[in-house]
């Protein structure tokens, strides 16, 4: 099953929308560029939270491997179109072998 | 009297449940998030790796009362079989560690290993406290001048940060003005230092882990001394070490994982059943 970028972005909507759960956050821009720390102003604790639910909803991507290689700042820098990319990308690609094949 | 509820207490975890598990404790207004991003994804790919956040911290509820390390210590252990049956290796910071410390005390038996980064000792001083419940008010209004134990990190990783993160030092605050409403500053200066008896019976391998200058080294030494499998490393840094050399103090945590013995997460290895029983 592939996901677009776009439909990845939305799912990374969701779970902001999830766990901020404010009115804040559903007025508030989220698309490609927009960084979790900084664009979206989440804490530490919250972004882990979106991220636990990306987990959950794609479980084949391989979300541990790719955050597992980052820095805690890389990973907060994180704009939402990088995290859209890496789960829409093909199971099989792998970038500049910074992104492990995703197992099925 | 009536039984009170135990909170559902925020927890994130990672990796697979039926690998060994991994589970921190963070510091006094701190949150699971430092060592979710920091480092459960690097320990993920071979631990089932758990953060939780306290009671009167991040998502966590704050109850009215409950807040002497007795009651984290139960928390902690529910938190436990929640996410697994099998005994875990517990990696506390600051006063997270006195929480693990009291946990491992508790639950002897739910205890693989232990992992103490930088826990200054016990009783913890009033105006740390207050300078903490207080201070953020202070600092989000540009006043870096409130100092003490807890809120010196906290302010030093926000120097010069106070406008791109406002709104989450507004988190901050607002959890911090809720634990003021509660029991939380009574019942964690009621907490009095550990016996040595107490430490004698800590039967777990145990890692000790301070940063070079944020002192408590006596103490450190105490606790060598006393436990009876327990090493010490000092690391070059502040207290706030965690953030500004996790390379180094996840190094030191995969060391421990990597030498600790596979008995040690067998339930069969370990020591009779808890003196202090809890729901799950």
């Amino acid at each position: 099953m592939s996901i677009t970028t776009e439909q990845a972005i939305e799912a990374i909507r969701d779970a902001v929308h999830q766990v901020v759960g404010e009115e804040w956050a559903q007025e508030m821009v989220i698309d490609g560029d927009t960084t979790l720390s900084g664009g979206l102003e989440l804490d530490s604790i919250e972004i882990a939270k979106v991220i636990e639910i990306m987990l959950r909803r794609f479980p084949a991507v391989d979300f541990e491997s790719w955050f597992g290689q980052m820095t805690m700042e890389r990973i907060v820098g994180l704009t939402v179109g990088d995290i859209a990319g890496f789960i829409a990308a093909p199971i099989t690609a792998s970038f500049a072998g910074s992104r492990p094949e995703r197992a099925a | 009297m009536t039984a009170v509820a135990a909170p559902e207490l925020n927890a994130v975890s990672l990796g697979g449940a039926n690998r060994r598990t991994v589970l921190f404790v963070h510091g006094m207004a701190g949150t699971a998030g430092l060592w979710v991003l920091g480092y459960a994804f690097a320990l993920a790919k071979e631990y089932h790796v758990v953060a939780y956040d306290q009671r009167g911290h991040g998502l966590s509820p704050a109850p009215p009362g409950g807040y002497r390390l007795a009651d984290h210590a139960d928390d902690l252990e529910r938190v436990r079989r929640r996410h697994t049956d099998g005994p875990v290796v517990v990696v506390g910071y600051s006063y997270g560690g006195h929480i693990a410390t009291q946990w491992a005390m508790r639950y002897p038996q739910s205890a693989a290993g232990l992992v103490i980064l930088d826990t200054p000792p016990l009783p913890v001083a009033a105006n740390d406290i207050d300078a903490m419940l207080d201070g953020v008010s202070a600092v989000l209004g540009g006043d870096f001048s409130p100092s003490g134990g807890f809120i010196d990190p906290l302010k030093e990783s926000l120097r010069g940060d106070i406008q791109r993160r406002r709104r989450a030092l507004m988190n901050v605050k607002a959890r911090l003005d809720v634990l003021k409403q509660t029991r939380f500053r009574q019942e964690v200066l009621s907490d009095q230092p550990y016996s040595d008896a107490a430490f004698q019976g800590i039967a777990c391998k145990t890692a000790l882990v301070y940063s070079s200058r944020a002192g408590h080294h006596d103490y450190a030494r105490r606790q060598q001394a006393l436990v009876k499998d327990c090493s010490l490393a000092i690391l070059e840094g502040e207290h706030d070490f965690v953030i500004q050399r996790a390379d180094a103090v996840a190094a030191a945590l995969q060391a421990f994982l990597a030498e600790l013995p596979d008995a040690a997460w067998h339930p069969a290895a370990v020591p009779a059943p808890a003196l202090f029983p809890v729901a799950r």
